[in-house]
């Protein structure tokens, strides 16, 4: 006892001193992620004609000027359009390949695994005008649904790394369980399996939507002259540069937030019913 | 019959359960029970054979069309439903109108002994009350056979007898017909009114707990049930046998003639310690070569003058001489006591 007491105390002030390190290495990692927005949101009330930090008075024009701005605004609606839509594809088509590749038995299914995974891989550049060669010919250009399928094609890889991550810890026993009570196959995953692979779903899902709200580069070769906000936000840098874009951005990471909260709420366990 | 790749998991089951029994498929792991069960529920098709529920041949509908409710290993509950979502899933799933659907969950709650409890998430729930949920939700539908797969195995031993009592009482009570799949011999011994004992994929031997133990049918079973002396003999006469090693044994009633390589099966408490003067169709002097403390029983390897090495299990009342390792004994058995199977 005697010999281990000076042991243990050094280990636990060693761990001590670990602890401290760490959280010295996230603070400067919460600075890092953070710095942006401490300058983005000052600027976005500024006063000035000029992205001046600090802005020199407060006003809430930028923001008038983003509102009363149609071509915002419409670039807005347009991303939001597409980012639903996105969304609803990626996981309508994600969803029953996750199932495919965890449960299935047959030939080529490793194969089938990777190039479900390839969008993640191939330089978005490269895809941008392949995707946009093939929708040339089609006189796709322009159309928000042509954006709207090259984003779900971004966006699957995502849902099938999650939803398949879910699938493969999910204890099948608990579908045989429903199906031995009555339910069939498709209702067994209705009621038994879906909503217990709930949490991951809407991860899938919220990242299916950021992947492509936020895209530009293949919005850029498809979007035409019908913009997206990343479209119209990285015009406006190049154009006329004012803090318009500030506002923008605000607004931006206000929506994304307010998504990301509704996703952990619907996304936590089962809630005990009382 | 049912093969995975080369590998033959059933092979010549010919089982009929009889209405309102509790048939046990007792067998050690890769004896192909659980293959059976799932065979039986439908989330297998067997390669060849056929299984019919009463006299429709369900061999190919899927485990929802069978009418057999089924308790899981882990219990399988969801998790995010309560327990009254739980109970009532089946009978929604057949469209029970709603009034009717709580009415009987609520007696299938009360059935299982937890009428408060319908709000609760299973995961608020013990072990043993998880247990009863799934045995509610089982047999709320009223079910044509209910099947049980290990379900005792993650309670803990006090639990454990507690539950197959209860079981027991509730299959009986409902008249539900049932098969139950275990491992562990003495649950299988509690619990059946027959037991299909199985090995390689085969069905080693079909009977009654007491016919399994007493009259087993080969040596697997012999091996596999209880514990047990098995002595390998050859039959020289008509009524006596050599065991290994030159000692000479009557045989019990109907045994093969001459020449026959038999196995002789003596359970240890069958055996008696002889004091002078006593007598048995067969006695053999020993020495006690290990002892083994086991609460209501001790146990005694002994070895015998010949050779042979015996094992007895005697009560233990707490008082009177035990006897130490080295100490001689003379045990003896009469040839009743034996049960002779073929060899091979």
């Amino acid at each position: 006892m005697e010999l281990s007491t000076p042991a243990r105390l050094r280990r636990h002030s060693r761990r001590g001193a670990w602890h401290y390190a760490l959280y010295a290495w996230c603070a400067l990692v919460f600075i890092f992620l953070m710095a942006p927005l401490v300058v983005v949101f000052p600027i976005s009330f500024s006063s000035s004609a000029y992205l001046q930090f600090p802005p020199p008075g407060w006003s809430l024009r930028w923001y008038a000027a983003y509102v009363s701005d149609a071509t915002w605004m419409e670039a807005t609606y347009r991303s939001l359009k597409i980012a639903g839509a996105t969304t609803v594809l990626a996981m309508l088509l994600g969803t029953p390949l996750s199932f495919s590749l965890v449960r299935g038995r047959y030939p080529g299914k490793s194969a089938l695994n990777q190039v479900s995974l390839l969008p993640l891989i191939v330089p978005v550049i490269v895809y941008s005008i392949a995707v946009y060669g093939l929708f040339g010919r089609l006189q796709l250009i322009g159309a928000w649904q042509a954006i709207v399928l090259g984003h779900t094609v971004h966006a699957i890889p995502f849902v099938v790394i999650i939803v398949s991550a879910a699938l493969r810890t999910f204890d099948i026993g608990q579908e045989h369980a429903a199906m031995s009570l009555g339910a069939s196959r498709a209702m067994a995953i209705w009621r038994v399996t879906l909503p217990q692979i709930r949490p991951s779903l809407v991860s899938a899902a919220f990242l299916a939507f950021i992947s492509s709200f936020d895209e530009l580069v293949v919005a850029m070769f498809l979007g035409g002259s019908n913009m997206t906000l990343p479209k119209k936000m990285f015009d406006n840098i190049v154009n006329e540069i004012d803090p318009t874009i500030a506002a923008v951005s605000v607004v931006q990471i206000i929506l994304v937030t307010a998504v990301l909260i509704v996703v952990s709420k619907l996304g936590s366990g089962a809630a005990p019913a009382n | 019959m049912r093969r995975f790749g080369e590998v033959t998991a059933l092979a010549g089951i010919d089982l009929a359960v009889r209405p309102g029994e509790m048939l046990t498929l007792l067998g050690p792991s890769g004896s192909g029970k659980t293959t059976l069960l799932k065979v039986i529920a439908g989330f297998e098709i067997p390669d060849e054979g056929e299984v019919y529920l009463g006299s429709r041949n369900v061999t190919l509908a899927p485990p929802a069309k069978r009418d057999i409710g089924m308790v899981f290993q882990n219990y399988a509950l969801f998790p995010h439903m309560t327990v009254a979502e739980n109970v009532a899933f089946p009978l929604q799933m057949r469209k029970v109108p709603r009034a009717e659907c709580e009415r009987r969950v609520r007696e299938a709650l009360q059935l299982v002994d937890l009428p408060a409890h319908g709000d609760r998430l299973p995961r608020q729930l013990s072990g043993g009350q998880q247990q009863r949920v799934a045995l509610a939700r089982a047999v709320v539908f009223g079910p044509s056979l209910l099947l049980l797969d290990e379900p005792f195995g993650a309670l803990d031993r006090k639990l454990r007898e507690q539950m197959q009592l209860e079981v027991r009482r509730l299959q009986r009570r409902l008249g539900l017909t049932a098969v139950f799949v275990t491992h562990d011999q003495e649950e299988a011994l509690v619990l059946s009114d027959r037991i299909a004992v199985m090995d390689a994929g085969r069905i080693a031997q079909l009977g009654t707990p007491q016919e399994i133990y007493r009259l087993p049918a080969n040596r697997f079973v012999a091996g596999f049930i209880g514990e047990s002396n098995l002595f390998r003999a050859k039959v020289v006469a008509a009524d006596s046998a050599e065991i290994e090693g030159g000692t000479r044994v009557r045989l019990p009633a109907g045994a093969p003639g001459a020449g026959a390589d038999i196995g002789l099966l003596l359970r240890p408490e069958r055996a008696t310690q002889l004091s002078a003067g006593e007598v048995a169709d067969f006695t053999i002097a020993c020495k006690v070569s290990e002892i083994v403390y086991l609460g209501e029983t001790i146990k005694y390897r002994l070895q015998a003058d010949g050779g042979l090495d015996v094992i007895v299990r005697w009560p233990f009342r707490g008082s009177g001489a035990t006897l130490a390792v080295g100490d001689r004994v003379t045990v003896g058995w009469d040839r009743d006591d034996m049960h002779w199977i073929h060899w091979s």
